[in-house]
């Protein structure tokens, strides 16, 4: 039976509209209020602009130094996300490759991390990163990110490995071909899937993270674009004009990345889940 | 021991020899690797001495004298000698472990390894662990380390009036946990707090799987038009950092000049409502908004694994005269949530744990007359105010323990149920 227009898919495709601009609205103020003057914001929010102030824009890329800001996110991001999937591939192969009880122990261990709540481990951690010089430094905030990393990129991995059968690994092996040439040549790139979803995944979550970031960075210089941004919503004066202007500078990136990748997201989202 | 095939006692001896480590390899004539052995031993503690010395003095005292000994340092060097020492045991088990092993291949009267074959021995069995090492090493500084901080440090009193260097800290033993259910304060706070977190956790949750499931199997209607552009909207939210959203959802609620109350619910004619005042308003807000950022995440898995469901299925079940409503719950219902129940289970407890939204939207607040946490305040952002606001180090420390239990219970739970454990069983 082929599908036919009926007046359920009709009714169906209103609530869709509906929803849709119900979860559209949130988006709608930041971005009028982003070119308001900090008194029209107060007198009312949900008004149509009576002059553009695009000004906003031009003082917070001045303030909060955006290009520096945006370089530090992106620095962090990437260098974090190679980390992530050499580190963790890696050791998802071999410990699938090696089963035994020493294996097991190993990865329930790093399950049983995915599940630590950040709030518990952040205060002790802080004070042993000073106590080794990790604070207030990028490539301190970049290992830490390996550590909390590493459970969740290991965990799809591990499942996905799984799924990779053996014999072309043992013929590379039969060939000549050293433990790192049949990972590199041969493993790595057969994971590809799961490591677009692994690189999505830690890209979302280390460009958008708030707390880690101003628990460790402390200069301004070392900022990264949420940082930057939150430092107009201060507890008792919010500057909701520069405030909203920076947030939209901020998202951008992230949007367009998303909208980019979205089947592939949608995709690996699956596939990391299922297996 | 049987008597009857064994001859010899190599594998016993060389176990009982490698005490001394080393000494079991060298009765085995390896004596490279004996030696190996015992320069590793002989620098263990040439290297650790110091450190472990004066970690196990400073874990077992915390210090004698305030403000030349500083307890808490003292209490991150006996951690530090306690990982220390768990390395040296394995290293030191693994030796007596070779000693057996290759003694009993003597009693079997098999030949042993050579060095060289013993290098390359060394090589293939030991490049997994390379490998896994680093992610290993991350592992132990980043969370394992933090978590036995955490754990000791909620049986000391740490606090304002017991804080270093001008005073020392003390073990205390479970008087932090005694507080907590038998001060009043504590035992009031404690169980209010405990409560709404499990509202929170249900509520919250519940109500955004449903939202993105319903959402996801609407857009997922064939015959639908504009799919990809409702799709994408519908994922945004996602798209950007929760903490932004929160503070913009704050400012939409503020009482005075948020848009709710001033323009939205003004149309409509109800009057101002106390969303950041009144605890149960706070709490209300939360969770709309808490369904608002977390539905997507549940959307676009959804979305992905009703695009792998065959449209066989539906075919089948439309020739054979199911309606619309039967095709949803014999069908799309039980392959959705088989598929992403592991996930789901992860954000009930993501959301037990849920410290942005509620810390960012209000402050865990308002304020509640007698108790020590804010009206919507759940374990996880208590513990961060015991810990900022109040310094009660050691209470927050015991929370913390209480809060990880229960965590970890379920998450084991969930995950012995989950394929990846199964398959696991059958390898």
């Amino acid at each position: 039976m082929s599908p036919r227009y009926t007046k359920v898919t009709f009714l169906l495709e209103i609530i869709g509209i509906v929803l849709g601009i119900i979860f559209l609205i949130p988006f709608y103020f930041v971005i009028i209020n982003s070119v308001k003057g900090f008194a029209d914001i107060l007198i009312d929010a949900a008004a149509w602009p009576q002059e553009f102030l695009f000004s906003n824009y031009l003082k917070v890329w001045d303030i909060i130094n955006f290009p520096r800001a945006f370089w530090n996110s992106l620095i962090i991001t990437v260098i974090s996300n190679i980390g992530l999937v050499v580190i963790s591939s890696m050791a998802a192969w071999k410990m699938v490759r090696t089963p035994g009880k020493f294996s097991k122990i190993l990865f329930a261990l790093f399950v049983s991390a995915m599940v630590i709540p950040f709030q518990t481990v952040m205060i002790p951690l802080m004070k042993l990163g000073g106590t080794l010089n990790l604070t207030n430094s990028i490539p301190g905030l970049i290992i830490m990110y390996f550590g909390f990393g590493v459970p969740l990129s290991l965990f799809l991995y591990h499942g996905f490995i799984k799924t990779v059968p053996i014999e072309i690994e043992e013929s590379a092996r039969i060939d000549g071909c050293s433990q790192f040439g049949v990972f590199w040549r041969i493993v790595f790139p057969l994971l590809k899937p799961i490591t677009v979803t692994v690189v999505i995944l830690n890209t979302l979550w280390i460009w958008n993270d708030y707390l880690l970031p101003l628990l460790v960075l402390q200069d301004a210089e070392l900022r990264t674009i949420p940082l930057a941004t939150s430092s107009f919503f201060a507890q008792y004066t919010k500057q909701w004009d520069m405030g909203l202007a920076a947030l939209v500078m901020g998202i951008t990136p992230v949007v367009i990345f998303f909208l980019f990748l979205q089947r592939h997201i949608i995709k690996g989202i699956a596939q990391g889940s299922i297996k | 021991m049987d008597t009857k095939k064994m001859t010899s006692n190599h594998g016993r001896n060389a176990a009982l020899l490698s005490i001394l480590p080393g000494f079991g390899q060298f009765y085995n004539k390896q004596f490279v690797k004996g030696a190996i052995f015992l320069i590793l031993t002989v620098s263990f503690f040439a290297a650790f001495y110091d450190t472990l010395n004066w970690g196990f003095w400073g874990l077992i005292t915390l210090g004698e004298i305030p403000v030349l000994d500083h307890s808490i340092f003292l209490l991150i060097d006996g951690i530090i000698a306690l990982i220390v020492t768990a390395l040296g045991l394995i290293i030191y088990a693994f030796n007596i472990y070779d000693a057996y092993n290759n003694g009993k291949k003597r009693d079997l009267g098999l030949k042993l390894n050579s060095v060289r074959e013993q290098y390359h021995n060394l090589l293939d069995n030991g490049f997994p662990y390379l490998m896994i090492s680093p992610g290993f090493f991350l592992l132990v500084f980043v969370v394992i380390f933090p978590i036995l901080f955490v754990v000791l440090l909620a049986f000391t009193n740490y606090d304002l009036y017991h804080s270093p260097p001008a005073k020392l800290v003390d073990w205390v033993g479970i008087q932090n946990f005694i507080d907590i259910f038998k001060l009043d304060l504590w035992r009031k706070t404690f169980f209010g707090v405990m409560g709404w977190t499990i509202v929170w956790t249900f509520v919250a949750t519940t109500l955004q799987v449903a939202l993105g499931i319903f959402l996801a199997i609407l857009v997922n209607q064939k015959d639908l038009k504009g799919k990809a552009i409702i799709r994408t909207i519908l994922i945004l939210p996602w798209a950007v950092p929760a903490f932004i959203s929160i503070l913009i959802f704050s400012g939409m609620f503020n009482e005075t000049f948020g848009v709710i109350n001033k323009t939205i619910l003004d149309a409509i004619g109800i009057g101002p409502v106390p969303w950041m005042t009144e605890e149960n308003w706070t709490r209300l807000a939360l969770i709309f908004i808490q369904s608002w950022l977390g539905f997507p995440f549940i959307f676009a898995m959804t979305t992905g694994v009703l695009q792998s469901i065959p449209d066989e299925l539906y075919e089948a079940a439309t020739v054979d005269g199911a309606t619309i409503l039967q095709k949803f719950t014999k069908i799309t219902l039980p392959l959705v949530l088989f598929a992403t129940a592991p996930i789901i289970i992860t954000q009930y407890t993501f959301n037990f744990n849920n410290f942005n939204v509620i810390f960012l939207f209000n402050g865990g607040g308002p304020a509640i007359p007698g108790q020590n946490a804010g009206g919507s305040d759940i374990l996880i952002s208590w513990i961060y105010k015991l810990t900022m606001t109040s310094a009660q180090y050691g209470k927050a420390a015991a929370v913390t323990m209480i809060l990880s239990l229960i965590v970890i219970t379920v998450a084991l739970w969930q995950f012995r149920r989950t394929k990846s454990f199964q398959e696991e069983d059958l390898m």
